[in-house]
């Protein structure tokens, strides 16, 4: 699944379902473009992961709903329930053990 | 500024051949930057037998409530789900049902369909669309990955040999220096940290310990100004050199540049236009440009003469 973008309007519907990572970002924000492409490589390596990306700039609303302090921060959630919150980049191996303990 | 250049030192005439390094590879993230780009262009096909790497979607029924799932999607070799029943998933077929023995559960597993990963060969198309300008073929994307790494060297352990080249030059070069140069390149840099410091409702004059903490790696003023005085000396410099390279290149900083470094600075910092103005004068901006015209210029020569010559 490619990695997708969320709005106001369809977040919640991107994470009711299975595990999904959430990456909020904003857009000036310089690790947070490091992060989106160890995204992207995880996203190319493990094409079944879902990975949503909210842009905090263009979304705030969201940020504040959930209660984003600092960017990059990245939320696992397993059907519609958030599992474990990390603030900072990941590497792909972080990732990876995340997944490992949370998506099944 | 009054200040003059009156002889100087190219920079390229500094020797430094005592900084050189060899360049080694890092195979590993060269290895890791091609498999992204395969990995990029890869498709999964349907496939009738399930080996390493395919994705796997299946039934399971065990007594081990862990193992009854249903329409469970996976890939094999990860470990993201078990490591034993995905090692053991290898070579079942696609609509067969299997009794596997998964560290001594029972797992009856129904195989319902498989992907198979189809890593491609890279093609220049695959390398054209990675829209890196002048990078169109595997070749060429295989030398921008090799120069990024030596870029990434030079921004870690090149800053020495940046700052040799410098401090060679303007010993063996003369200028005639106005001490209110000096005074302005001084007063220029206050006045820009005063300008962010407003923001806070700090005042560079009265700031404690506690207020520099975190900000800047002072513990009064004075510690500060000392640091800026020092400072602004070579300032003046690498102005006055910067002023006769962009010269010779025919380049200069105008208002058309400065008003895009604005827009820069507005976007990146979230400052109004105000607030940028402020900070960054435009007297402030058209120095700092010069400065960092010189600095580019030593930097490229290093960057260009940073490694050992290959065989």
């Amino acid at each position: 699944m490619a990695i997708q973008y969320a709005t106001d309007d369809n977040f919640k519907d991107f994470i009711k379902e299975g595990f999904v990572i959430v990456d909020f970002f904003s857009t000036t924000c310089v690790p947070c473009k490091a992060f989106s492409r160890i995204l992207e490589e995880l996203d190319a390596e493990l094409p079944f992961i879902n990975i949503v990306k909210v842009n905090t700039t263009d979304y705030p609303k969201l940020g504040k709903e959930n209660h984003i302090l600092a960017v990059p921060t990245i939320h696992f959630y397993k059907d519609g329930e958030k599992k474990v919150e990390n603030v900072g980049v990941m590497e792909v191996d972080e990732l990876k053990a995340q997944i490992g303990k949370l998506m099944y | 500024m009054e200040s003059k250049v009156i002889a100087f030192t190219e920079y390229d005439q500094v020797d430094i051949s005592a900084f050189k390094k060899t360049f080694c590879l890092d195979e590993k993230a060269f290895k890791k930057e091609m498999d992204f780009l395969k990995n990029k262009n890869s498709s999964w096909e349907e496939a009738e037998e399930i080996t390493s790497g395919a994705i796997v979607v299946c039934d399971m029924k065990s007594d081990n409530n862990f193992f009854n799932r249903e329409n469970l999607k996976l890939m094999v070799g990860q470990g993201f789900f078990n490591k034993k029943l995905e090692a053991l998933c290898v070579g079942l077929k696609k609509g067969t049902t299997n009794e596997l023995d998964v560290d001594g559960n029972k797992v009856y597993i129904t195989v319902k369909s498989i992907q198979q990963k189809n890593d491609p060969a890279i093609t220049d198309e695959m390398v054209k669309n990675l829209e890196i300008v002048g990078v169109e073929t595997e070749e060429q994307y295989k030398n921008y990955l090799i120069q990024k790494q030596k870029t990434q060297i030079i921004d870690n352990e090149g800053y020495e040999a940046v700052n040799y080249v410098m401090d060679q030059v303007f010993k063996n070069s003369s200028f005639d220096l106005k001490k209110a140069d000096w005074l302005e390149m001084i007063n220029h840099e206050i006045q820009r940290l005063q300008a962010i410091g407003e923001e806070e409702g700090l005042d560079l004059r009265t700031m404690t310990p506690e207020d520099f903490e975190g900000k800047m790696p002072f513990k009064s003023y004075h510690e500060l100004l000392v640091y800026v005085q020092n400072d602004s000396w070579d300032k003046v410099l690498k102005y006055l050199l910067g002023c006769i390279y962009a010269e010779q290149d025919e380049v200069q900083y105008t208002r058309e540049r400065y008003e895009q470094d604005m827009e820069e600075y507005m976007k990146f910092w979230h400052e109004t236009k105000e607030r940028a103005e402020k900070i960054n004068t435009y007297a402030y901006s058209e120095i700092s440009f010069y400065i960092n015209y010189y600095y580019k210029k030593v930097r490229q020569y290093v960057e260009n003469n940073f490694f050992e010559e290959e065989n």
